[in-house]
């Protein structure tokens, strides 16, 4: 037996492994708290959600299937982002590492923090996932790519326990060689050229690497969150100037879809629009991107093994 | 007012703090993946500070930040963005400039909704219109559209010794469409026009049908008090009846806007009878019923010529141009000496051989002459009966009571426009026309 595998903590980060496979997600990876808090902003770190917390769990699990993508995106709307299947793997693990270890661990919501509307979170998922190795920061607003699985949801569980933390990836596939090509020839990258609020911008380097990211997130805020939709639709049925724009903007179709979302719950009402990662080479592209490549690498890897 | 902040400190803040916030996010490098840690302390205001954070800068307190933050993010906020995504995927990506990938109509003016306020339909018979087919999505100036692709050289209007095939009308048609639009007239208001049986005076109503405006066809010599309060209740956007009309053939200048629906109003027609003139609102499908429906009656085919005489503002010229339009059948313009029109069995379809049509009202039937088809038709309701004894066209139903005969259905009018501003006066006691 190796020195890893007699130590506890390594063996309980290959059960976690195990565990938050078998609910589903493709990516685990694990920091320091105390990592995280040197870069989050102050009071925004896991110890303002779990005083004690030692470790931070970001897991990973799969976008969209290939029909998805090439699906309307009012369809992708609904159904582009895996929200239940995050709340299922990280759910579950804050339940299973106490119930395994006894120590006190967290499911990190992935809400907003009441105190301060609707624009910040209480935490951020994406430097726990960055941190902890399972993606890198793209041109496409800071989205998270992996260059196995393309595009990934993010969750996170905090937790008491001192687990060996891995690294953040070495390198970052965004740009792609693609991508660099295209900005050499036009001046912008996919994401930025087909964002259909114009709000992605940036350069590369000399090298194709990133020099600078800009995303104009309230732009983006416009299409994938909405959240002052509710209160623009009473406002401006307050002040409407007659009775039937009045109806036109509290009971009409504009209005209703957005309740729909709203009452329907988990899956509608964020993480809307997916143009930037519909054009993303990586998204598309990665060799384990969606279910289809999964499979044919999955009956590759049963027939080298037969 | 809330924490102490006025508007002028919304005003004063909101850009600082806006820019301040998760707003707008500014990344040199790959600083974290890398924990480059000077180079992520270097940038922590472009990847937005926390409210706290900005508070101390600024010197406010934190619920000022946040509330004036929170009003700033919604008042840029433009719900309106969304509906881009409604033409994206299944293969289509948004282009710069393309602007909303599924714009919505365009919005009218007060002035052009005073018009659509005087349009009144009985909704029960709208209903059978509906389910009967009698109304659709036919539209005049698609008519033209739709003939011009499917027979292109085609005589469609004949003007003494000048002819004008569809591919030719079309053309005209949007050419002028395309001047009146950078003319300023916008979808649902008036333009005025001189209506004579001329080929400028056809093209300049499909023109302004082809913008989704409404054609107030005035008649040539009318007298100068009846004109004015034509003019005074429609209040057009545009007078072409002072303007020499002139048609180019050249292509259209300019990419159309979005054109009329076949509900729309398009035309108003003056009805005289005493007093101040009243003017009678048609749609795309009031007129398209009667068209159809004297077609039906009379077998009017593409391989007929109808000649139509008098003013296109008055019934006869008027119901000869929409035959034509709906059929293909020719029109030939033959100026202002007749006083009806007739049709001329060209080809196989036409029953009527030289007869004459004459359109009048239920008690000149007796007196029509010899070989004459009479037609009772006004400017509220085209085409609502044929011969003696009466025979209602199909879509219209008659109904006689104490000696009046009156008439309702598809080919009734929408309402009349009343005085400005308009007051939404409709055809009364259920849509019934009556005789008089
Ligand atoms: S999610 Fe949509 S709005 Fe946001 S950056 Fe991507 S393309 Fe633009
Ligand atoms: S399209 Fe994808 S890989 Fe290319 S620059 Fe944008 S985010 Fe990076």
């Amino acid at each position: 037996m190796t020195a890893q595998a007699d130590n506890p903590m390594e063996q309980a980060k290959a059960a976690i492994k195990a565990y938050v496979l078998s609910r589903g997600a493709v990516a685990v990876g694990i920091i320091d708290a105390d990592t995280v808090e040197r870069i989050a902003p102050p009071g925004f770190g896991p110890k303002a959600l779990l005083p004690q917390a030692r470790s931070v769990i970001a897991i990973g699990v799969p976008g969209c299937t290939r029909g998805t993508w090439r699906s309307t995106a009012k369809v992708m709307t609904f159904i582009g982002n895996s929200v239940g299947p995050i709340y299922r793997a990280a759910f579950g693990l804050s339940f299973f590492l106490e119930q395994t270890y006894g120590q006190p661990s967290l499911f990190v919501p992935p809400h907003i923090d009441p105190e301060y509307g609707n624009r910040i979170p209480l935490q951020s998922l994406k430097l726990h996932a960055e941190l902890a190795g399972i993606g890198a920061r793209s041109l496409a607003g800071d989205i998270l790519l992996h260059p196995e699985f393309g595009l990934l949801y993010y969750g996170s569980v905090l937790t008491e326990m001192d687990l060996p933390p891995d690294r953040p990836m070495d390198s970052n596939p965004c740009p792609s060689p693609a991508c660099v090509k295209l900005y050499r020839a036009e001046g912008q990258t996919p994401c930025q050229k087909f964002c259909p609020v114009e709000c992605l911008s940036g350069s590369l380097d000399e090298a194709g690497q990133i020099d600078e990211m800009v995303c104009d997130m309230y732009r983006c805020a416009e299409m994938c969150q909405r959240y002052e939709t509710m209160g623009d639709l009473i406002h401006d049925g307050i002040v409407a100037p007659t009775e039937l724009d009045r109806e036109e903007i509290l009971y009409g179709a504009e209005a209703q879809g957005f309740l729909y979302r709203v009452t329907s719950g988990i899956g509608a009402t964020h993480a809307q629009c997916f143009e930037c990662m519909r054009a993303c080479p990586v998204v598309t592209g990665a060799p384990l991107a969606d279910p289809i490549r999964m499979g044919e690498a999955k009956r590759k890897a049963a027939k080298a093994k037969a | 007012m809330p924490h102490g902040v006025t508007e002028r400190m919304i005003r004063t803040y909101a850009p600082a703090i806006f820019e301040l916030g998760l707003n707008i996010q500014r990344r040199k490098g790959d600083a974290v993946r890398k924990l480059d840690w000077a180079a992520i302390a270097a940038q922590r205001d472009g990847t937005g500070r926390t409210d706290a954070e900005i508070a101390e800068r600024l010197g406010l307190a934190e619920e000022q930040v946040t509330f004036i933050r929170v009003v700033a993010e919604r008042r840029v906020f433009r719900r309106d963005q969304y509906r881009k995504l409604f033409g994206l995927g299944a293969g289509k990506r948004y282009r710069a400039g393309d602007g909303l990938a599924a714009p919505g109509l365009p919005e009218l003016d007060a002035e052009a909704m005073l018009v659509r306020q005087a349009m009144h339909f009985d909704p029960e018979q709208v209903a059978h219109f509906a389910a009967e087919g009698l109304w659709g999505g036919e539209t005049l100036e698609g008519w033209v559209r739709a003939r011009a692709k499917a027979d292109p050289q085609r005589v469609a209007l004949k003007a003494g010794s000048v002819s004008i095939d569809w591919q030719t009308l079309d053309r005209r048609v949007s050419h002028r469409a395309a001047r009146l639009a950078e003319a300023g007239l916008e979808r649902g208001r008036v333009a005025s026009v001189e209506a004579t049986a001329a080929p400028e005076a056809v093209v300049a109503w499909l023109a302004i049908a082809r913008l989704g405006a409404v054609a107030l066809l005035l008649p040539p010599g009318q007298a100068m008090l009846e004109r004015r309060l034509c003019l005074a209740k429609a209040r057009p956007q545009i007078d072409l009846t002072a303007t020499p009309l002139a048609d180019s053939d050249a292509e259209p200048p300019l990419i159309l806007p979005r054109s009329g629906l076949a509900s729309d109003p398009v035309a108003l027609l003056v009805a005289e009878g005493g007093g101040e003139p009243k003017l009678a609102l048609h749609t795309h499908q009031t007129l398209a019923a009667a068209a159809r429906a004297l077609a039906g009656a009379l077998t009017i085919g593409s391989g007929d010529t109808i000649t139509a005489s008098g003013s296109l503002a008055q019934p006869p010229a008027l119901l000869a141009l929409l035959l034509a339009l709906a059929t293909g059948a020719r029109l030939d313009l033959a100026g202002d000496t007749q006083s009806s029109w007739h049709l001329t069995a060209a080809g196989e379809a036409g029953v009527l051989g030289q007869a004459r049509l004459v359109v009048v009202g239920p008690p000149s039937f007796e007196s029509l002459p010899a070989g004459a088809i009479g037609l009772w038709g006004r400017p509220e309701a085209l085409a609502i009966a044929l011969g003696h004894p009466l025979v209602a066209l199909p879509g219209m139903t008659l109904r006689q009571e104490g000696g009046v005969i009156s008439a309702r259905g598809a080919c009734g009018f929408a309402g009349w426009l009343g005085e400005m501003p308009a007051a939404p006066v409709g055809p009364a006691d259920g849509g019934w026309i009556a005789h008089g």
